[in-house]
């Protein structure tokens, strides 16, 4: 894998990945945290797991011939990590009900599985069209 | 200040990454020159030997080792790889695993970068956004400027010429620090065949 | 620190004779470097490298504290990084001549890279964690960022680091002006402006002037310790002459600035030196320590007699325990 095919391949999904998650952060997150935590964290979030992702996992696994074992790694590893990195970083936000914390986790998974699909339906509309 | 110096520190660390691109343009291929050379016979020695003295090669220092296994290299005379010595200028293949560290370090530089912004006391206003927006434009900015940039020149060709091959196997390399010649020493079996070859 | 020197006017014209003396050598040292370089920076290496060692060795002795107290552990990580980086660094070169070596060149210099890089994290965070403290979470993300740079750039901190160093002695020199003549420091400041401005005029005149060539291995080593192996696009007349302006200013920093400014007492007065005030064995410890530091200075200058190239390759390879020294040391004066 060549880093500099990578790199601006990287740079440019995670653009396209941030302009899905945020808007779906920034509705589905509970109303405890400010709109300014909301859109540093759809930032932030997919910036921390996106290297393991594009970088580390492919050394482990063949994405062509294992394109499935490596799907289902990586996107359960996404949202795992977001979570938990989003709970490190507020978590503590004042009101702490399971409620409210239980409503950020799901938002933060719906938000990986969101761009995880528009990947895909992107991928087979490319596949079919040609680029 | 702590913030501007952090914003500009967090743009210079990004700005490293994507240079990548560039970072594969080999180092200029040196000229032709000439070298003392002196062949020497040790009836001792085990094997050919080649000394080269450090002042006289680059390669010690330079950021691309000659690959190991080079079934073509091996095969060549002793005579023309030393003349082709300093031009091991072809980017080496990465190593993969490289990239992978390179990624944890990301992971874990964004991670801890992202919770001390939150969390660290007194912080004010959208500065974690800010920096994270001026760090997330460095990287797109110079993705653009280093993906762009023009493919480097390709090296000129030569034209090989084949002589007649006078020795074929290996020899071991020795790098020196001190001297001024590059010493090839024979061992007397490899003066035997070449003779005996040659006659 | 006496109230004297909290007393006094902090207007440029206090330290007028120590701008004067840092802008005198920067510019001696800039149109040496820029009209022979490789002549210059041999003889430069060859009179000053030895004895900035030791007068550095002798300053670092005046401001350590007798006992280390609770500052233990910091003085420990940093002993050990010192002592283990410089080894490994020096070890390199032999595992990679070996026909055995299995790891190659870039995934060594970038391992000792992020070994230095944690090294000098942790150092910071626990400085931070002493008084007087301060927020040290930046440290991790930007270390960890660099990590990363370095692994797709293996040499790159490496070359920095060459040309970084001896701008270490000017933050010194700051640090030392901070405690005992405050006063000074407004003008030390405008006439650091002088760096960057000589280098900016080598880059304007030198930039794309004609390489350096010369087969002597000598000046090849020169131009390879400037970095011209990787900064292939300027010119190594260039990289040669900002290299060894630097690393004459960083000399003369050491050699003349810190002890007129910083040295509390003639630098064989052991006074003032708080190791040596617990007397005994400790005393005889110091005296025998900056004994053989004259002594390896006078092995230096014959060793450089004898066979330049060499010891100065040896030189420089051993020279990396002073350059990480001053790391910890600056952070205890932060």
């Amino acid at each position: 894998m060549d880093p500099a095919t990578v790199l601006p391949m990287m740079a440019v999904g995670y653009l396209i990945t941030i302009s899905i998650e945020t808007p779906v952060l920034l509705i589905g997150v509970s109303s405890r945290h400010p709109i300014r935590n909301r859109l540093f964290a759809g930032a932030w979030l997919t910036a921390c797991t996106y290297p393991v992702v594009w970088l580390v996992l492919p050394q482990w696994i063949d994405t062509g011939s294992q394109r499935t074992l490596y799907l289902a790694i990586a996107e359960t590893f996404a949202p795992v990590a977001e979570c938990f990195l989003f709970w490190l970083a507020f978590g503590k936000t004042e009101p702490r009900t399971r409620g409210a914390t239980l409503q950020d986790m799901v938002a933060v998974t719906v938000a990986n599985l969101a761009s995880f699909a528009f990947g895909e339906v992107f991928s087979d509309w490319i596949w079919r069209t040609g680029p | 200040m702590r913030y501007t110096l952090t914003v500009v520190l967090a743009a210079f660390g990004l700005s490293l990454l994507p240079v990548q691109v560039r970072a594969d343009v080999p180092p200029p291929v040196p000229a032709p020159k000439d070298v003392k050379f002196t062949i020497e016979v040790d009836e001792k020695a085990k094997g050919p030997k080649l000394i080269l003295p450090v002042g006289m090669t680059r390669a010690q220092f330079r950021p691309r080792p000659v690959p190991k296994a080079n079934p073509a290299k091996e095969k060549e005379p002793v005579a023309m790889l030393e003349i082709e010595g300093d031009d091991e200028v072809a980017p080496a293949p990465r190593n993969p695993n490289h990239l992978m560290i390179a990624g944890i370090g990301m992971t874990l530089a964004l991670g801890f970068g992202g919770v001390w912004l939150v969390r660290r006391p007194g912080r004010g206003g959208s500065r974690g956004l800010v920096l994270l927006l001026v760090a997330g434009v460095t990287l797109a900015a110079t993705t653009v400027v280093w993906a762009n940039a023009p493919a480097p020149p390709p090296p000129p060709k030569k034209d090989k010429i084949v002589l007649p091959v006078a020795f074929e196997g290996n020899v071991n390399l020795e790098v020196v620090v001190a001297g001024d010649s590059i010493r090839l020493i024979l061992d007397k079996e490899t003066l035997e065949k070449i003779k005996k070859d040659h006659k | 620190m006496s109230t004297a020197a909290l007393d006094q006017p902090r207007t440029l014209s206090s330290g007028l004779p120590l701008a004067s003396g840092l802008i005198a050598l920067a510019i001696s040292a800039a149109v040496l470097a820029g009209r022979m370089p490789i002549a210059f920076s041999i003889a430069t290496v060859f009179l000053f490298a030895g004895p900035h060692n030791w007068l550095e060795a002798r300053y670092i002795l005046g401001r350590l504290p007798a006992r280390a107290g609770k500052l233990w552990s910091f003085f420990t990580v940093s002993l050990v990084g010192i002592v283990g980086l410089t080894a490994a660094f020096a070890y390199i070169p032999s595992y990679l001549g070996r026909p055995s070596a299995i790891l190659e060149a870039d995934s060594l210099y970038a391992g000792w890279n992020t070994a230095f890089l944690l090294w000098a994290a942790t150092l910071v965070w626990m400085r931070s964690r002493t008084n007087p403290r301060f927020d040290g979470g930046w440290v991790w993300p930007l270390a960890f960022l660099l990590i990363a740079g370095v692994w797709l750039r293996p040499f790159a901190l490496s070359v920095a680091l060459v040309y970084l160093h001896p701008l270490m002695a000017l933050w010194l020199l700051d640090r030392e002006l901070r405690r005992s003549h405050p006063a000074w420091r407004p003008a030390y400041h405008a006439c650091l402006l002088a760096i960057p401005l000589l280098m900016g005029l080598l880059f304007w005149r030198l930039h794309d002037a004609l390489p350096l060539i010369s087969d002597d291995p000598v000046s090849l080593a020169i131009a390879q310790h400037a970095g011209d192996w990787y900064l292939t696009g300027i010119s190594n007349h260039f990289l040669v002459a900002a290299h060894t302006f630097l690393e004459t200013v960083h000399y003369g920093v050491w050699i003349i600035l810190i002890p007129l400014v910083g040295y509390r007492s003639k630098p064989w007065q052991l006074d003032t030196i708080p190791v040596a005030r617990r007397g005994g064995g400790w005393r005889t410890g110091v005296i025998a320590l900056l004994l053989i530091g004259l002594l390896l200075v006078s092995v230096l200058w014959v060793c450089f007699a004898l066979d330049y190239g060499t010891t100065r390759y040896v030189y420089f390879v051993v020279a990396l325990l002073h350059v990480l020294a001053e790391g910890p040391f600056l952070l205890r004066m932060i």
